[in-house]
């Protein structure tokens, strides 16, 4: 499992859906309940599936016809990662907030760069 | 145009690896939209998203192993590069291109040389703009901080050597000279540090290039007798056409007889010089040929073997200034003219060298990539045989 290159507050806010759910969820699911917009979503469902956080699969056993639908949960070891890359996030926010500074910095995790 | 064909369309952008897995879970999502409440348009947006963004150095999208892109990319694109700056800077060196005088030298001749000199030098900027593409997609995707920088070195390179043809400014006095040494330097710069990027990375040979006997012989052959038509063509150009050209109305004896008596020229000097030259090139070529016919040659591909070869054609016409020079240097005061050829074959030359100087080059940067059979893992497949 590879670090992230960055830390948005979109990508916590893909962690935070995903540890929600626990188990697999559609893509799409994630979109809606982010709230953001699916140019922002895809990439970084990409991102942490591409840095071993996330795996996917195509859902199984469907009764509808048609493409199936794809899948997403966390590796063994990414909801661990995740969770503790929303927690950093959310205290450095915290830290940040009184500053006035409407989003908070990026902070490193797991001892080298979460960003 | 419906969604789907637009989807079909973004797909087609990804690598042939990612394709059918994203086609099919877009196509999931448009069909399932609605149920959630969000747009088609939504899915087409992130998925035109994903097409710009997505990693494509994925060993599962690309079937090798991670960072093979970015340095194919780099290696190609540099190559590029490079070819462009031979052919830039031997354009520069003869003054756009030699123009010949004497006889030969026929209004359709003067046209055609002149046509071909408005090829070549679009054609270096054409390699420079897409070598500079090639790179710059390199450097973005490169993994570490240094092959980014050195990546981004090399992209100056290209910029510095179209300068001159961006603007007057730059193309007055020393200023293309200047351009272009700085070009150079840039360029080695990114080169080196480029190099030091590949040494400390793990090697990436992972499919053995290798050629038959039969693949590579007759391309070893072809080479030499086209390293023969150099040598031939450049000698006689050296001691019987160039001398011709220069002293129109005079036969070759009478020439030498002049030039003997004016300027003390012996004539076995300069069949010396143009032999050692001959000789000097035409036998690594040769000595290519034995190689190859050699059974335990499979390393010696055709794309190495023209790589080889075309370096030593550019070669040899480069040095065939320095075995002509006595003669020239001669040819000019006996018959007080400038020391520069004139003959048409002297104005083609540079140009045949210049193009197969930039062809090695680009030869050279294109080695074949791993195959998709390739093993990712690093081993070699057994039994694989590539150009």
């Amino acid at each position: 499992m590879d670090p992230l290159s960055r830390l948005t507050p979109a990508t916590v806010d893909v962690l935070r859906i995903l540890l929600e759910e626990g188990g697999e969820l559609w893509g799409l699911a994630v979109v809606k309940r982010s709230g953001r917009p699916a140019g922002s979503v895809y990439p970084i469902l990409e991102r942490l599936e591409g840095a071993g956080w996330v795996e996917s699969a195509w859902e199984a056993d469907s009764e509808r016809n048609g493409p199936r639908r794809r899948l997403y949960r966390f590796c063994a070891e990414g909801a661990d990662a995740a969770r503790e890359a929303v927690d950093r996030f959310e205290r450095v926010a915290r830290r940040e907030r009184p500053r006035s500074a409407p989003r908070a910095p990026l902070a490193p995790a797991h001892g080298g760069a979460l960003s | 145009m419906s969604v789907d064909r637009v989807l079909r369309a973004l797909a087609r952008l990804l690598p042939s690896g990612a394709r059918g897995r994203y086609l099919e879970e877009w196509r999931a999502d448009a069909a399932g939209a609605a149920e959630l409440g969000l747009r088609r348009r939504d899915v087409v947006l992130g998925a035109a998203v994903v097409t710009l963004t997505l990693d494509r150095d994925v060993p599962d999208y690309t079937g090798e192993p991670r960072g093979s892109r970015p340095r194919r990319l780099a290696r190609r694109g540099i190559a590029l590069t490079g070819a462009s700056g031979v052919v830039l800077l031997g354009l520069l060196l003869t003054g756009g291109g030699i123009v010949p005088e004497g006889p030969g030298a026929t209004p359709a001749v003067l046209a055609a040389l002149e046509s071909a000199g408005w090829l070549v030098l679009r054609l270096a900027i054409a390699l420079a703009l897409v070598g500079a593409v090639m790179t710059a997609i390199a450097a973005f995707t490169a993994r570490t901080a240094l092959a980014r920088a050195a990546l981004f070195a090399t992209l100056l390179a290209p910029v510095f050597l179209v300068m001159p043809l961006a603007h007057p400014l730059f193309s007055d006095g020393l200023a293309p000279l200047v351009l272009a040494a700085v070009s150079l330097l840039v360029g080695i710069f990114g080169l080196a540090a480029g190099l030091a990027v590949v040494v400390g990375s793990p090697p990436l040979a992972l499919q053995p290039r290798r050629a038959t006997r039969r693949q590579r012989l007759p391309v070893a052959v072809g080479g030499a007798v086209a390293m023969l038509a150099i040598v031939v063509v450049g000698g006689l150009d050296t001691l019987v056409w160039n001398p011709l050209a220069k002293a129109p109305g005079l036969g070759l004896g009478e020439v030498y007889r002049r030039m003997a008596s004016d300027d003390g020229f012996f004539l076995g000097t300069a069949v010396v010089a143009v032999t050692v030259w001959a000789v000097f090139w035409l036998v690594p070529a040769l000595v290519l040929v034995v190689i190859a016919a050699r059974r335990g040659s499979t390393g010696l591909t055709p794309r190495r073997i023209v790589v080889i070869v075309l370096a030593l054609v550019g070669g040899a016409v480069f040095f065939r200034f320095f075995a002509g020079f006595s003669i020239g240097m001669s040819i000019a005061d006996t018959f007080m003219t400038s020391g520069g050829d004139s003959s048409v074959i002297s104005a083609v030359l540079p140009i045949v060298g210049q193009l197969a100087l930039a062809g090695a080059l680009v030869a050279l940067g294109w080695a074949p990539r791993v195959s998709r059979e390739a093993d990712v893992t690093g081993r070699r497949p057994r039994g694989a045989l590539a150009a």
